[in-house]
Protein backbone atom coordinates (compact mmCIF):
# COMPACT_ATOMS: atom_id res chain seq x y z
CA UNK A 1 0.00 0.00 0.00
CA UNK A 2 1.42 3.34 -0.85
CA UNK A 3 0.39 6.54 0.78
CA UNK A 4 -0.12 9.73 -1.10
CA UNK A 5 -0.59 13.41 -0.61
CA UNK A 6 -2.34 15.70 -3.04
CA UNK A 7 0.00 16.91 -5.75
CA UNK A 8 2.26 15.05 -8.10
CA UNK A 9 5.81 16.25 -7.66
CA UNK A 10 8.16 14.32 -5.41
CA UNK A 11 10.53 15.91 -2.90
CA UNK A 12 14.13 14.94 -3.24
CA UNK A 13 16.02 15.91 -0.10
CA UNK A 14 13.38 15.44 2.59
CA UNK A 15 12.82 12.12 4.27
CA UNK A 16 9.41 10.76 5.10
CA UNK A 17 10.10 11.59 8.74
CA UNK A 18 10.64 15.23 7.82
CA UNK A 19 7.42 15.23 5.89
CA UNK A 20 5.53 13.77 8.82
CA UNK A 21 6.90 16.41 11.13
CA UNK A 22 6.08 19.19 8.73
CA UNK A 23 2.41 18.42 8.34
CA UNK A 24 1.61 17.91 12.00
CA UNK A 25 -0.78 20.52 13.28
CA UNK A 26 -2.07 21.27 9.82
CA UNK A 27 -5.59 20.92 8.55
CA UNK A 28 -5.76 17.79 6.47
CA UNK A 29 -8.19 15.69 4.54
CA UNK A 30 -7.90 11.97 5.00
CA UNK A 31 -9.65 9.89 2.41
CA UNK A 32 -10.41 6.27 3.11
CA UNK A 33 -10.69 3.46 0.62
CA UNK A 34 -14.41 3.52 1.30
CA UNK A 35 -14.62 7.07 -0.01
CA UNK A 36 -15.30 8.63 3.37
CA UNK A 37 -13.43 11.87 4.11
CA UNK A 38 -12.18 12.95 7.46
CA UNK A 39 -11.19 16.57 7.88
CA UNK A 40 -9.41 17.90 10.88
CA UNK A 41 -6.12 18.93 12.38
CA UNK A 42 -3.44 16.31 12.06
CA UNK A 43 -2.06 15.35 15.44
CA UNK A 44 0.25 12.54 14.47
CA UNK A 45 0.66 9.62 12.17
CA UNK A 46 2.98 6.70 11.74
CA UNK A 47 4.52 4.66 8.97
CA UNK A 48 1.42 2.52 8.69
CA UNK A 49 -0.60 5.65 8.02
CA UNK A 50 -2.43 5.28 11.29
CA UNK A 51 -3.66 8.80 11.84
CA UNK A 52 -4.63 10.73 14.92
CA UNK A 53 -6.44 14.00 14.38
CA UNK A 54 -8.34 16.62 16.29
CA UNK A 55 -11.51 18.58 15.58
CA UNK A 56 -12.47 15.85 13.20
CA UNK A 57 -15.34 16.00 10.80
CA UNK A 58 -16.59 13.02 8.83
CA UNK A 59 -17.91 13.59 5.32
CA UNK A 60 -19.76 11.06 3.25
CA UNK A 61 -20.43 11.97 -0.36
CA UNK A 62 -19.42 15.48 0.46
CA UNK A 63 -21.93 15.82 3.28
CA UNK A 64 -20.96 16.37 6.88
CA UNK A 65 -22.16 13.35 8.79
CA UNK A 66 -20.41 13.42 12.14
CA UNK A 67 -18.16 15.53 14.29
CA UNK A 68 -15.66 14.16 16.71
CA UNK A 69 -13.00 15.55 18.93
CA UNK A 70 -9.92 13.38 18.77
CA UNK A 71 -10.08 10.62 16.21
CA UNK A 72 -7.84 7.73 15.30
CA UNK A 73 -7.99 6.20 11.84
CA UNK A 74 -6.52 2.84 11.07
CA UNK A 75 -3.89 3.12 8.40
CA UNK A 76 -4.83 0.21 6.22
CA UNK A 77 -8.04 1.98 5.27
CA UNK A 78 -6.39 5.22 4.28
CA UNK A 79 -6.18 6.03 0.62
CA UNK A 80 -4.44 9.36 1.01
CA UNK A 81 -3.78 12.30 3.24
CA UNK A 82 -3.88 15.77 1.77
CA UNK A 83 -3.07 19.07 3.36
CA UNK A 84 -5.68 21.67 2.64
CA UNK A 85 -5.41 25.34 1.98
CA UNK A 86 -7.74 26.01 4.88
CA UNK A 87 -5.77 27.75 7.56
CA UNK A 88 -7.04 28.15 11.08
CA UNK A 89 -5.65 31.43 12.24
CA UNK A 90 -1.98 30.70 11.62
CA UNK A 91 -0.26 33.83 10.33
CA UNK B 1 -8.82 -10.80 7.95
CA UNK B 2 -11.02 -8.41 9.93
CA UNK B 3 -13.41 -10.51 11.91
CA UNK B 4 -15.74 -7.79 13.08
CA UNK B 5 -17.64 -7.86 16.33
CA UNK B 6 -18.40 -11.20 17.94
CA UNK B 7 -20.22 -12.04 21.10
CA UNK B 8 -18.66 -14.08 23.84
CA UNK B 9 -20.36 -16.04 26.55
CA UNK B 10 -17.36 -17.16 28.56
CA UNK B 11 -15.02 -15.41 30.86
CA UNK B 12 -12.15 -16.43 33.07
CA UNK B 13 -12.40 -17.15 36.78
CA UNK B 14 -11.38 -13.66 37.75
CA UNK B 15 -14.27 -12.27 35.76
CA UNK B 16 -12.15 -10.96 32.95
CA UNK B 17 -11.75 -12.18 29.40
CA UNK B 18 -9.77 -15.20 28.32
CA UNK B 19 -6.54 -13.88 26.88
CA UNK B 20 -4.97 -15.38 23.81
CA UNK B 21 -1.59 -16.32 25.15
CA UNK B 22 -0.40 -17.42 21.73
CA UNK B 23 -0.55 -13.75 20.76
CA UNK B 24 1.03 -12.68 24.04
CA UNK B 25 -2.11 -10.77 24.65
CA UNK B 26 -2.21 -8.76 27.84
CA UNK B 27 -4.63 -6.31 29.38
CA UNK B 28 -3.66 -2.69 28.86
CA UNK B 29 -6.58 -1.01 30.59
CA UNK B 30 -9.72 -1.87 32.49
CA UNK B 31 -12.60 0.59 32.56
CA UNK B 32 -15.52 -0.23 34.85
CA UNK B 33 -19.06 1.06 34.46
CA UNK B 34 -19.13 1.26 30.71
CA UNK B 35 -22.21 0.96 28.54
CA UNK B 36 -21.96 -0.41 25.04
CA UNK B 37 -24.08 0.65 22.10
CA UNK B 38 -24.09 -1.49 18.98
CA UNK B 39 -25.39 0.29 15.93
CA UNK B 40 -28.69 1.91 16.72
CA UNK B 41 -29.56 -0.49 19.51
CA UNK B 42 -30.15 0.77 23.03
CA UNK B 43 -27.18 0.90 25.35
CA UNK B 44 -26.34 -2.28 27.19
CA UNK B 45 -25.05 -1.63 30.67
CA UNK B 46 -23.49 -1.82 33.06
CA UNK B 47 -20.40 -3.58 31.90
CA UNK B 48 -16.65 -3.56 32.17
CA UNK B 49 -14.40 -2.70 29.29
CA UNK B 50 -11.11 -4.53 28.94
CA UNK B 51 -8.67 -3.07 26.47
CA UNK B 52 -6.06 -5.67 25.60
CA UNK B 53 -3.08 -5.44 23.34
CA UNK B 54 -5.12 -7.30 20.71
CA UNK B 55 -8.79 -6.67 21.30
CA UNK B 56 -11.55 -4.68 22.89
CA UNK B 57 -13.63 -6.78 25.26
CA UNK B 58 -16.84 -5.66 26.92
CA UNK B 59 -18.28 -7.96 29.56
CA UNK B 60 -21.66 -7.41 31.13
CA UNK B 61 -21.62 -6.89 34.87
CA UNK B 62 -25.07 -8.40 35.22
CA UNK B 63 -25.01 -11.35 32.83
CA UNK B 64 -21.86 -13.45 33.04
CA UNK B 65 -22.68 -14.99 29.70
CA UNK B 66 -22.92 -11.74 27.80
CA UNK B 67 -20.01 -9.99 26.25
CA UNK B 68 -18.66 -8.63 23.00
CA UNK B 69 -15.23 -8.70 21.48
CA UNK B 70 -13.73 -6.84 18.57
CA UNK B 71 -10.12 -7.09 17.54
CA UNK B 72 -8.12 -3.99 16.67
CA UNK B 73 -7.65 -5.27 13.15
CA UNK B 74 -11.37 -4.71 12.70
CA UNK B 75 -11.51 -1.25 14.23
CA UNK B 76 -11.23 1.08 11.28
CA UNK B 77 -11.43 4.15 13.44
CA UNK B 78 -12.30 5.33 16.89
CA UNK B 79 -12.97 8.83 18.16
CA UNK B 80 -14.17 10.85 21.08
CA UNK B 81 -17.73 11.91 20.50
CA UNK B 82 -19.09 14.82 22.51
CA UNK B 83 -21.64 15.76 19.91
CA UNK B 84 -24.95 15.54 21.75
CA UNK B 85 -26.83 15.45 18.47
CA UNK B 86 -25.11 12.20 17.63
CA UNK B 87 -25.40 10.67 21.09
CA UNK B 88 -26.54 12.27 24.32
CA UNK B 89 -23.59 11.16 26.42
CA UNK B 90 -19.90 11.65 25.74
CA UNK B 91 -18.51 8.40 24.45
CA UNK B 92 -15.97 6.65 22.31
CA UNK B 93 -17.42 6.19 18.86
CA UNK B 94 -15.90 3.52 16.66
CA UNK B 95 -16.40 1.90 13.32
CA UNK B 96 -15.95 -1.79 12.76
CA UNK B 97 -15.01 -3.62 9.63
CA UNK B 98 -16.71 -6.97 9.63
CA UNK B 99 -15.01 -8.05 6.46
CA UNK B 100 -18.06 -7.27 4.38
CA UNK B 101 -17.95 -5.78 0.93
CA UNK B 102 -16.91 -2.16 1.29
CA UNK B 103 -19.58 -1.06 -1.12
CA UNK B 104 -22.00 -1.77 1.65
CA UNK B 105 -20.31 0.68 3.97
CA UNK B 106 -22.22 3.66 2.74
CA UNK B 107 -25.03 3.72 0.28
CA UNK B 108 -24.87 6.10 -2.58
CA UNK B 109 -27.55 8.36 -1.24
CA UNK B 110 -25.31 9.16 1.68
CA UNK B 111 -26.99 7.15 4.40
CA UNK B 112 -24.88 4.67 6.27
CA UNK B 113 -25.95 1.07 6.40
CA UNK B 114 -25.05 -1.08 9.38
CA UNK B 115 -26.32 1.43 11.88
CA UNK B 116 -29.81 1.02 10.52
CA UNK B 117 -29.93 -2.74 10.70
CA UNK B 118 -31.90 -4.02 13.68
CA UNK B 119 -30.29 -6.46 16.03
CA UNK B 120 -33.46 -8.12 17.23
CA UNK B 121 -32.74 -11.09 15.02
CA UNK B 122 -29.62 -11.86 17.02
CA UNK B 123 -29.61 -13.81 20.26
CA UNK B 124 -28.25 -11.50 22.88
CA UNK B 125 -25.98 -13.30 25.25
CA UNK B 126 -25.23 -16.33 23.12
CA UNK B 127 -22.24 -16.78 20.90
CA UNK B 128 -23.20 -15.15 17.66
CA UNK B 129 -21.99 -13.33 14.66
CA UNK B 130 -22.30 -9.60 14.93
CA UNK B 131 -20.17 -8.93 11.89
CA UNK B 132 -22.89 -6.73 10.44
CA UNK B 133 -22.41 -4.26 13.28
CA UNK B 134 -20.43 -1.37 11.85
CA UNK B 135 -20.76 1.21 14.59
CA UNK B 136 -20.12 0.90 18.29
CA UNK B 137 -20.15 3.38 21.13
CA UNK B 138 -18.53 2.91 24.50
CA UNK B 139 -20.14 5.11 27.11
CA UNK B 140 -18.22 5.30 30.37
CA UNK B 141 -20.12 6.51 33.38
CA UNK B 142 -17.08 8.66 34.12
CA UNK B 143 -16.87 10.99 31.15
CA UNK B 144 -13.59 12.41 32.38
CA UNK B 145 -11.97 9.08 31.55
CA UNK B 146 -12.63 9.50 27.84
CA UNK B 147 -9.36 11.17 26.96
CA UNK B 148 -7.30 8.47 28.62
CA UNK B 149 -9.44 5.71 27.19
CA UNK B 150 -9.07 7.20 23.71
CA UNK B 151 -5.30 7.28 24.08
CA UNK B 152 -5.16 3.69 25.29
CA UNK B 153 -7.13 2.64 22.22
CA UNK B 154 -4.70 4.53 19.99
CA UNK B 155 -1.72 2.89 21.63
CA UNK B 156 -3.16 -0.60 21.37
CA UNK B 157 -4.39 -0.10 17.84
CA UNK B 158 -0.88 0.86 16.83
CA UNK B 159 0.30 -2.49 18.20
CA UNK B 160 -1.81 -4.26 15.63
CA UNK B 161 -0.75 -3.46 12.10
CA UNK B 162 -2.07 -5.62 9.32
CA UNK B 163 -0.05 -8.82 9.16
CA UNK B 164 0.57 -8.46 5.44
CA UNK B 165 1.66 -4.88 5.83
CA UNK B 166 5.25 -5.29 4.66
CA UNK B 167 4.63 -5.03 0.97
CA UNK B 168 6.36 -3.04 -1.69
CA UNK B 169 5.46 0.53 -1.10
CA UNK B 170 4.85 0.14 2.61
CA UNK B 171 6.12 3.27 4.31
CA UNK B 172 6.85 5.07 1.07
CA UNK B 173 5.56 8.59 0.97
CA UNK B 174 4.89 10.66 -2.06
CA UNK B 175 4.29 14.28 -1.42
CA UNK B 176 4.31 17.66 -2.99
CA UNK B 177 7.06 19.42 -1.15
CA UNK B 178 6.12 22.87 -2.43
CA UNK B 179 2.62 22.53 -1.16
CA UNK B 180 3.77 21.34 2.23
CA UNK B 181 6.59 23.80 2.73
CA UNK B 182 4.87 26.86 1.32
CA UNK B 183 3.08 27.57 4.58
CA UNK B 184 6.14 27.17 6.76
CA UNK B 185 7.28 30.43 8.27
CA UNK B 186 10.73 31.10 6.91
CA UNK B 187 10.47 28.26 4.43
CA UNK B 188 12.45 28.93 1.30
CA UNK B 189 10.35 28.16 -1.72
CA UNK B 190 13.13 28.98 -4.13
CA UNK B 191 15.17 26.03 -3.00
CA UNK B 192 12.36 23.56 -3.09
CA UNK B 193 12.85 22.85 -6.74
CA UNK B 194 11.97 19.37 -7.58
CA UNK B 195 14.07 17.40 -10.02
CA UNK B 196 12.01 14.37 -10.74
CA UNK B 197 14.41 13.00 -13.31
CA UNK B 198 17.25 13.12 -10.84
CA UNK B 199 15.22 11.31 -8.24
CA UNK B 200 14.21 8.57 -10.66
CA UNK B 201 17.77 8.08 -11.79
CA UNK B 202 18.86 7.31 -8.28
CA UNK B 203 16.22 4.71 -7.59
CA UNK B 204 17.43 1.21 -8.44
CA UNK B 205 13.89 -0.01 -8.80
CA UNK B 206 13.66 1.78 -12.10
CA UNK B 207 16.69 0.09 -13.59
CA UNK B 208 16.18 -2.53 -16.23
CA UNK B 209 16.08 -6.06 -14.96
CA UNK B 210 19.14 -8.17 -15.60
CA UNK B 211 18.72 -10.52 -18.47
CA UNK B 212 20.36 -13.87 -18.15
CA UNK B 213 21.76 -15.61 -21.18
CA UNK B 214 21.34 -19.16 -19.90
CA UNK B 215 18.46 -20.68 -18.00
CA UNK B 216 20.58 -22.47 -15.42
Amino acid sequence: MSGGVGGGAVGSAKTPADFLKSIRGRPVVVKLNSGVDYRGILACLDGYMNIAMEQTEEYVNGQLKNKYGDAFIRGNNVLYISTTKRTLGDA
Amino acid sequence: MARGLVSVNERSEDGGPFLETVNEERIAHVQPSVGIVLGESPAEQPGTLYVTTRRLVWLSDEDVHKGYVVDFLSLTMHAISRDEDAYPQPCIYSQIDGGEDEDEEYEEDGTDDGAEEPLESENHGSVGDFSHVTEMRLVPRDASSLDHLFQVLCDCAALNPDPEGEQEGEGDWFFNEDEVMSNVIGGDRANNHVDLAELLMQDPRFEDADEEESGT
